[in-house]
């Protein structure tokens, strides 16, 4: 896999998020995925991780794997227990998806399908061992696999109000990498400068850090992140600079390539979330000078 | 008349009262599915409206608009009607009611005459009526376009029924017609039966009725209407000479002036007083004197403070705040005498005007409060229909429900509104009508009459000119106009049919289309806006295909702008004609396409007038998606605890929370914000980011309920923030219930009205913040009694019943001082009191008054960072203080100016729970005709690619602001015809001339060009 080496060779690594379609036609995904054909180092795929029911992460991430671009299926415990997790890492690594993040699923409250029951049978750092144990060759109850898988985990971590929450996170982090996970994905990051003070402490875990880059879409998304997530630290210059933007799209396009540009001396990649607007990643990694 | 079929009886809907009301309601209830029978006592269809000349804000004349709505042409085959009928009984219950309808004689078969006028002519005694200063009178033709086009013969008139009967060619009259009582079942009663004017013949001190020029604000209406007794010429009618001086006097017979007056007040007389001076102004001389004797000005509405200040600045209407004591005439003088004591000077004025206005206000009579009683409907103290608190078109009967003037006096855009919710509620009753076929006379059309085609036909042009009353023929010659279109290349027939838009007409042209062959029309006239759909369906009728049809605008192009020079408005006029008969002669018939519509509603905003939506949506039915960008529901109602009728506002608010949730069909997202959306009306499609993680989903929908609300307003202003004495009304309201033992240590309150609002930075009025404080002080007074409240005040707006509330304040003793905007109160910090100083203008000197609390009335203010973010993606246009601008402020208060757009609460303007629950449901119903469509019909003038001139350059991708054109497979840009919006940007932008807009194709674009610059004829 191309992304192990290049997680060992120290480049600067590209990501993307690409949501699978809600329903068989996949024109405009494939359309999406040609776009960025090059361009970036590997895409994640979620899975549902919002409630909304759409095709799996599995086919999209097999279909880009066709495309020649690797690719990372997200899972949780809230769809799906024990064997079906199991199950559908196995068949990943059959269909040559070999990248793997582990995440919390959202509650139902706000998913399409309210009545659905979650699972919750392991957490993520149940998860992680799970992923950890099978690539030993033993499945979570100890039976032998015939063939075992070879793959690549992750982890996230999960967005924070202050500094002693992040540093709670941080310790639930070390016990994730512990348990299996090999590189970590941070929550969105909107001022890089701030960034820049609480990148050593990631940094000791010992893994690469992906940084996320989320392109904000409106001023009342921003708004939103700006006063709910104080972690985030989306400033007030952001905001006024969105609104006072001729062509506010562009502007929040430029906003997320200058971020992701900054984000390069800081850590080992970036994961740059559209969140349903991946028509617009080739614009964002041309404002961020990516090739 | 339709027979009423009697498998489907309690499927129907009876609306008694034909007035805007009731033709809203039953427009409505028909376009969403559901048979109506609507019953007047008087002898056309329209009401109040129909005799009014123009309307504020823009001094249209709104006949031009409703007429449409009004005319037979347009009614539905859901709505049957019957006029000179009442309602005697009412049995059952709702979804099953039995009405008893009593029908009195015409003496006239309305399936038989033709209007033609003939019985008029030779017995003006026992017809004739022309709409005049007695808009009481018992027959009527109301205006040209009036429905039904017949007339109804006074039987105790006629002396030789023999004769008249042989003077009708059509042998319409019937003189044995007798009375007849019909029993229909109904699902629902909708009560529209509006209100009486106030008459000011028993008043004696101002001389109506003993002088012919003291008139009423109606009368005055009916002077300058184009259709009234003076043919729209101002003149006095004692004299008929053009008046130079004219006062108005404002609450004739509201709040409790006279004797015989209404206590409350009835909320429109200001803004009929303002427009009708400023029409004055405006359409016949700007030098007339126009003088406004009033006590408040109450103009409240939406956009309607802005409308006062144009009349006092831009027009130089006068205002006099007092209240005249006489009205007379001195023996022998030409000009009437007001007599008052104005504020300035005590001593009594006398002053003289030509012509002297009472704005009259509307009260309930005895024939209204019997069909109540009929109908079972208890009444409040004044005589209108009792409605719960927060249910504002509900009756005290189940299924029976009101609307309009009925409920309590109010204008035309809250009228529309109930009529609107009283359809929603109404439709719950009742299952649709069995040919469930949304527009029948379209269905009618597209199954029966073939479309000829007329590929490779020569033109055969036919052009009809409308008068439009004085509107185009008291500018210009019409039959000139038509002799002159007669000799222009191609044209077969060029006419001119008075007002194009009436029945008759519309069967003229129609005949004309078929006898004649014609391959083309033109209709020289009014604005497409409002009348192109009409006679593109009367083309299609006649067999054409609607876009053989060309427009020429004579009216808003030409004779409205050009009114007063006359010679160049006719050249024009020929010039517009000319271009039209170039630009039809090009007219390529264009295919209908349809899709199938998307039922879901998307309701943004999950405050009161969002839930209420919902919850009725819900209820019949829909899926509806509700969206709210705060974490819980219940919005700016959150704060408010009691209304000033004493209603308890948390635990309505409550029930809705608890039902929005629960309801199987609502599903609630919040933490959500829209992103972005695309789609066309049952087409849409909006994008959504949830927090807290901003997962995006997108939604696909029908149509789209914005009810975003508007915030509490917290200007920076008289140390609010920042003295612990000084708070909004709001805040009071928490004080008063949470820790009501405050108050005891007030003993003296002052309160500030229009704090934040009635300024250049937020020009309108808030509405609500008059009816607060007084909601306010007197729970104050229940509390501690002894406080002294000062309300420093520039108008008290307390409009309607909320007037009983200022009268108690003031009986209580709480102190009403007015001031002026130039000379605000001043309020300066004094530990923890605050020193408030204020002129008073009775004693003439500044008070400094020592406050323990200091209230300010601070009202409303939008948003503006998430109004103008949802405006730039929903590409909705705002008014200039941010609210979102409705289609039509009169007529359309509900749809916004984005097809499949509706909009309640206060997103569109300051309004109470009360009045935003009747825009909420009002939302739901109009939301509810456009689903019942089923299907999509596409625009036909969308940009087309010629794929084999395409290079591929990009420039209409870049170029769209809707983002439709994309490079397919093949490697040319393609448009989808669903999504483009028909702006043309990229067929002009194309270098390659790929892209063709159709309809506006580059050959129609020239010849109409060539036509209009073509040099004229002499």
């Amino acid at each position: 896999m191309h992304i192990q080496q290049a997680f060992k060779s120290g480049k600067f690594l590209v990501l993307a998020e690409m949501n699978t379609p809600k329903g068989v036609d996949i024109s405009r995904f494939m359309t999406d995925v040609r776009h960025i054909q090059g361009r970036v180092d590997g895409v994640v795929v979620p899975d549902m991780d919002n409630g909304v029911m759409r095709m799996s992460a599995l086919a999209g991430a097999a279909l880009l794997r066709q495309a020649g671009i690797d690719a990372f299926i997200t899972t949780y415990g809230r769809d799906r227990n024990r064997l079906a997790i199991q199950g559908d890492l196995l068949a990943a690594q059959v269909l040559g998806v070999t990248g793997v993040v582990v995440v919390t699923g959202e509650p139902m409250a706000n998913s399409d399908h309210r009545d659905a029951k979650p699972v919750n049978d392991l957490d993520e750092i149940g998860i992680l061992r799970c992923a950890a144990q099978l690539k030993t060759g033993k499945d979570l109850a100890g039976f032998d696999l015939d063939g075992s898988p070879e793959w690549m985990v992750g982890c996230t971590l999960p967005a924070t109000a202050d500094d002693a929450a992040l540093d709670r996170e941080i310790e639930s982090a070390r016990i994730k990498i512990e348990s299996g996970a090999s590189f970590l994905i941070t929550p969105p990051v909107f001022d890089v400068d701030r960034f820049k003070t609480t990148a050593p402490k990631l940094k000791a875990l010992g893994v690469p850090i992906i940084a996320t880059v989320f392109l904000i879409k409106s001023v009342a998304v921003a708004r939103y992140i700006a006063t709910n997530e104080p972690g985030a630290h989306l400033s007030e210059e952001t905001i006024a600079r969105i609104r006072k933007a001729s062509d506010r799209e562009l502007e929040c396009i430029r906003i997320a390539g200058e971020t992701a540009a900054h984000l390069k001396s800081v850590v080992s990649g970036v994961l740059i979330q559209t969140m349903g607007w991946e028509h617009r990643l080739p614009a964002v990694l041309d404002a961020a000078g990516m090739s | 008349m339709k027979s009423t079929n009697p498998s489907q009886q309690h499927s129907t809907v009876l609306v008694v009262g034909g007035g805007i009301g009731g033709i809203r309601c039953a427009l409505d209830l028909a376009a969403s599915g559901k048979n109506v029978l609507m019953i007047d006592k008087a002898n056309t269809i329209g009401g109040l409206m129909t005799q009014l000349d123009r309307t504020f804000p823009t001094n249209n004349c709104d006949l031009c608009t409703i007429s449409p709505d009004v005319s037979e042409e347009s009614r539905s085959r859901h709505i049957e009607w019957m006029p000179l009928t009442e309602l005697q009984a009412l049995e059952g219950e709702a979804g099953c009611f039995t009405a008893r309808l009593a029908t009195f004689p015409r003496y006239i078969d309305t399936g038989v005459c033709t209007a033609c006028g003939e019985c008029h002519r030779q017995f003006p005694e026992c017809v004739a009526f022309k709409p005049g200063l007695d808009h009481r009178a018992p027959t009527c033709m109301r205006y040209p376009q009036a429905t039904p086009q017949a007339y109804r013969i006074d039987p105790s008139k006629v002396q030789d029924w023999d004769a008249l009967v042989r003077c009708c060619p059509a042998g319409a009259i019937r003189p044995d017609d007798t009375e007849r009582v019909l029993d229909i079942g109904v699902g629902s009663v909708v009560l529209a039966m509006g209100a009486a004017v106030f008459d000011p013949a028993v008043l004696d001190n101002f001389s109506y009725g003993r002088d012919p020029d003291v008139l009423t604000s109606l009368e005055y209406e009916r002077i300058l209407s184009a259709s009234g007794p003076t043919g729209g010429n101002l003149v006095c009618p004692s004299s008929g000479r053009m008046p130079e001086k004219i006062a108005w006097i404002q609450c004739v017979g509201s709040r409790g002036l006279q004797k015989n007056a209404v206590p409350y007040c009835s909320s429109v007389c200001c803004m009929f007083a303002l427009k009708e001076a400023t029409v004055t102004k405006e359409r016949f001389q700007q030098g007339i004197d126009t003088a406004v004797f009033y006590m408040d000005i109450r103009t409240f509405g939406k956009d309607y403070e802005q409308y006062y200040e144009r009349c006092r600045n831009q027009y130089g209407v006068r205002f006099v705040r007092s209240r005249p004591h006489s009205v007379f005439r001195k023996p022998g003088e030409d000009r009437l005498t007001v007599t008052y004591v104005s504020e300035e000077r005590p001593t009594m004025i006398e002053e003289t005007f030509d012509l002297v206005v009472l704005s009259t206000g509307f009260h309930t009579t005895a024939d209204l409060q019997e069909t109540a009683a009929r109908a079972g409907v208890s009444l409040n103290a004044y005589g209108f229909a009792a409605c719960p608190p927060f249910d504002p078109v509900a009756t005290s009967r189940p299924g029976v429900y009101v609307c309009g003037m009925f409920e309590s006096p109010k204008d035309i855009p809250e009228t529309m509104i109930q009529a609107s919710a009283a359809a929603c509620r109404a439709s719950a009753h009742v299952e649709n009508a069995l040919e469930a076929s949304p527009d029948p006379e379209q269905a009618d059309i597209h199954e029966t009459i073939p479309e000829i085609d007329v590929t490779g036909q020569e033109p055969r042009i036919g052009i009809f000119i409308c008068e439009c009353g004085e509107n185009i023929g008291g500018v210009v010659d019409v039959a000139d106009l038509a002799e002159f279109c007669a000799q222009l290349p191609g044209v077969i027939v060029a006419r001119s049919v008075g007002h194009g838009c009436s029945r008759e007409s519309m069967e003229t042209i129609r005949a004309s289309i078929v006898d004649n062959r014609l391959n083309r029309v033109i209709i020289g006239g009014c604005s497409p806006r409002t009348h192109e759909l009409r006679f593109q369906d009367l083309i299609r009728k006649a067999g054409l295909n609607r876009n053989l049809l060309e427009i020429a605008n004579l009216r808003d192009q030409d004779t409205w702008v050009h009114y007063d020079r006359p010679q160049d408005a006719k050249t024009k006029a020929r010039q517009l004609l000319w271009a039209s008969v170039s630009a039809v002669r090009k007219a390529r018939p264009l295919p209908d396409n349809r899709l199938e519509m998307n039922p879901d509603v998307l309701v943004v905003g999950g405050g009161v007038a969002g839930m209420s939506a919902s919850l009725r949506l819900a209820d019949q039915g829909v899926r509806v998606f509700l969206v709210e960008r705060r974490s819980m529901l219940g919005g700016t109602a959150n704060l408010v605890h009691r209304t000033i009728e004493g209603d308890d506002v948390g635990a309505f608010v409550r029930g809705l929370i608890e039902k929005t949730l629960a309801h199987p069909n609502i599903q609630v997202i919040t933490s959500a914000f829209i992103v972005d959306h695309s789609g066309i009306p049952g087409l849409f499609k909006t994008g959504l980011q949830v927090g807290p993680k901003m997962f995006y989903r997108q939604i696909s929908h029908g149509a789209t309920i914005l009810a975003t609300g508007a915030i509490p307003n917290r200007p920076d202003k008289y140390l609010l923030g920042r003295h612990p004495a000084v708070m909004t009304q709001l805040d009071a309201e928490t004080v008063l219930v949470e820790r009501p033992e405050t108050v005891d240590a007030w003993n003296t309150v002052v309160m500030i009205q229009c704090v934040g609002s009635r300024i250049p930075e937020n020009p309108n009025c808030s509405r609500i913040c008059c009816q607060a404080a007084i909601k306010n002080a007197l729970a104050i007074k229940a509390r501690h009694p002894e406080t002294r409240i000062f309300v420093l005040y520039r108008d008290i707006r307390t409009h309607g019943f909320q007037e009983i509330f200022y009268q108690k304040a003031r009986e209580q003793g709480i102190v009403f001082v007015r001031y002026e905007p130039e000379a605000p109160p001043v309020v300066v910090a004094d530990g923890d009191r605050v020193t408030v100083t204020f002129a008073d203008p009775i004693i003439g000197r500044d008070l400094a008054v020592s406050a323990d609390a200091l209230l300010l009335s601070t009202g409303f203010a939008v948003d503006e960072e998430s109004t103008e973010d949802l405006a730039s993606i929903f590409r909705l246009p705002r008014t200039t203080d941010g609210y979102f601008l409705e289609d039509h402020i009169k007529l359309r208060p509900v749809d916004l100016t984005v097809p499949g757009f509706f909009v309640a609460g206060t997103a569109h303007a300051p309004k109470s729970i009360r009045e935003s629950v009747a825009q909420a449901e009002a939302a739901a119903a109009r939301a509810m005709t456009l689903l019942n469509r089923k299907t999509v019909e596409l625009p036909t003038a969308v940009a087309h690619v010629d794929a084999k001139r395409c290079a591929a350059c990009l420039i209409c991708v870049r170029v769209c602001p809707f983002g439709v054109p994309f490079i397919n497979a093949d490697g040319y840009s393609q448009i989808d015809p669903v999504r483009c919006r028909g702006c043309g940007l990229c067929a002009s932008e194309c270098p390659a001339k790929a892209i063709q807009l159709m309809k506006f194709e580059d050959d129609q674009i020239l010849e109409k060009l060539s036509g209009l610059l073509e040099r004229m004829v002499p």
